[in-house]
């Protein structure tokens, strides 16, 4: 999917005016001129400045067209309009997002096992086959992180028969 | 001073030290290659087993394995479009375009060759010019250190070719996400919208894992017609043609050597930036920078060997003032200690003998 820069341009300012007003709440160091505010508020003045300039490319670019073609905001890509595809990109987000919510509750091993079941669906891996690659890699990596790394991965339901 | 080099060789070259770097280099290509994971997490995920060691096996194992896992990281960004250390970044489109052109063997080979190049050219500046360097970087203060990291920052931006203004736009926006968190001289949470977790900011790691890999498998996934781009082509000889490289790029590689020992011996600038900025060097200083970004090998000639001149050079500050000029150089440290062979000025004062070991040690994997 790709924007028009003006509109890129415009979410630029309304960030970097959303930032600006924000850090005027930022407590000032007592007895110094430079508070936590001042940093993020010049790279939101960046921000700003760099968002106009976005803006201003998007108008000349509009300007610029004479023969009367439409004014575009964004150009969708095919894969928009293909519901496999389409599918495989929400599940991705989806199961990051899951990931995410679940790993604490249900414990690493049961939300990788489902994470990985579904990435090979995605990638379009027959059923048994993923059963077992995503079944076998999960543990591996749980060894990996788990005994050898030391990354206190969550246990959750599993916790009882943790090892 | 060279007997003392002649002790050092002997005392590096024994054959359980040749083993025990022979072990760490395969560590350290493994971990470099593994895109998320860096130099800095081979180093710190080695100090448990060095406890363990003599000294100079120990170091010898970080030392060898860091500079395996700079190289490395260059095998996955060649080959998937994911590097695997954030010193490998700078040049990792650049690298995979000319997989997809079929020169995949060149690209790594570049990496490979000037990578070693690199890193001897640095081990032999902190062989022979370690304490005045050192002395020279000590004289710089803050304001010197701002300008240096705003240059690396622009440089940031030139690399975004036909977009300066999205890359500046990219840059203030890293800046931003930069901001999150306590790491503010207030100890004030910024933009961390009451949750805890964001009060400790956002890591390059994760940052890097979502920009890089998971963006690469969303391009993957969306593809409409999915064939994996891996190269198809068996990968030639990598050592072919380098010979060429580097009579065609002499000027390309002292540039990038001398200019990665320089970074990496300030303090707090490692490989990374060394990358990006050399990467842009070569490209302001080239004859032909409209080739840049569309598989030229110039770039990855000279960021190649800055990035792992930087790993050599990082260790100046460290062994003559025990000031890490990377995190790699500050895990060392305190390995350092460990052993009680105590980083700073003593260590050249008292025995010339540990501070050539060292340069031994580093020059062994390259």
């Amino acid at each position: 999917m790709k924007f028009n820069d003006a509109v890129w341009g415009g979410l630029l300012v309304l960030l970097a005016g959303t930032i600006l007003v924000h850090v005027q709440g930022f407590p000032p160091i007592p007895g110094q001129k430079v508070g936590p505010g001042l940093f993020p508020g010049t790279i939101a003045v960046g921000l700003g400045v760099c968002g106009l300039l976005l803006i201003a490319n998007g108008a000349r670019a509009r300007l610029a067209r004479k023969d009367g073609t439409q004014w575009q905001w964004l150009w969708l890509p095919p894969w928009l309009k293909s519901g496999r595809h389409l599918a495989a990109f929400l599940v991705l987000v989806a199961i990051n997002v899951f990931y995410l919510l679940a790993a604490g509750k249900l414990g690493f091993i049961i939300t990788g096992f489902i994470y990985l079941l579904a990435f090979m669906w995605v990638l379009r891996v027959r059923l048994p086959r993923a059963i077992v690659i995503a079944l076998v890699m999960t543990l591996v990596i749980h060894y990996m992180f788990y005994k050898l790394l030391r990354v206190p991965l969550p246990w959750g339901v599993l916790t009882p028969w943790a090892w | 001073m060279s007997a003392a080099w002649a002790q050092a060789f002997s005392m590096v070259f024994e054959p359980y030290n040749i083993l025990v770097i022979l072990g760490a280099s395969l560590y350290g290509l493994f971990v470099g290659a593994v895109p998320g994971l860096t130099a800095t997490m081979a180093t710190a995920l080695l100090v448990p087993v060095t406890f363990f060691m003599a000294p100079i096996p120990a170091i010898a194992a970080i030392v060898s394995a860091t500079a395996m896992a700079i190289f490395s990281g260059d095998i996955p960004g060649c080959l998937l479009r994911m590097p695997g250390t954030p010193a490998s970044a700078a040049y990792t489109d650049e690298a995979y375009a000319m997989t997809r052109k079929g020169q995949a063997e060149v690209a790594l080979g570049a990496g490979l060759v000037f990578s070693a190049v690199g890193g001897l050219f640095g081990t032999a500046v902190l062989m022979v010019a370690a304490p005045t360097l050192a002395e020279f970087a000590l004289n710089f203060s803050s304001f010197e250190y701002f300008w240096l990291v705003l240059m690396g920052l622009t440089c940031a931006v030139f690399i975004s070719s036909e977009r300066p203004l999205k890359g500046m736009a990219s840059l203030f926006a890293g800046l931003l996400i930069a901001c999150v968190g306590l790491g503010n001289p207030a100890a004030f949470p910024r933009f961390t919208f009451g949750n805890v977790e964001m009060m400790g900011g956002i890591g390059l790691i994760p940052l890097m894992i979502g920009m890089f890999a998971v963006s690469e498998i969303i391009r993957f996934v969306v593809n409409m017609e999915p064939e994996l781009e891996i190269v198809e082509r068996p990968i030639g000889n990598v050592f072919k043609g380098m010979w060429g490289l580097a009579v065609k790029y002499p000027q390309q590689i002292l540039r990038g050597s001398v200019l990665g020992t320089l970074v990496g011996a300030l303090p707090g600038a490692g490989a990374d930036i060394a990358a990006w900025m050399s990467y842009g060097i070569s490209k302001k200083f080239s004859k032909e920078p409209e080739k840049f970004g569309t598989g030229h090998v110039e770039g990855i000639v000279e960021s190649g060997s800055a990035n792992n001149s930087a790993l050599a050079g990082a260790w100046i500050p460290a062994l003559v003032f025990g000031i890490p000029g990377d995190s790699i150089t500050a895990i060392v440290i305190g390995v350092l200690y460990m052993k009680n062979m105590n980083p700073g000025p003593s260590l050249f004062t008292r025995t010339r003998r540990t501070s050539t070991r060292f340069s031994c040690c580093s020059s062994s994997p390259t």
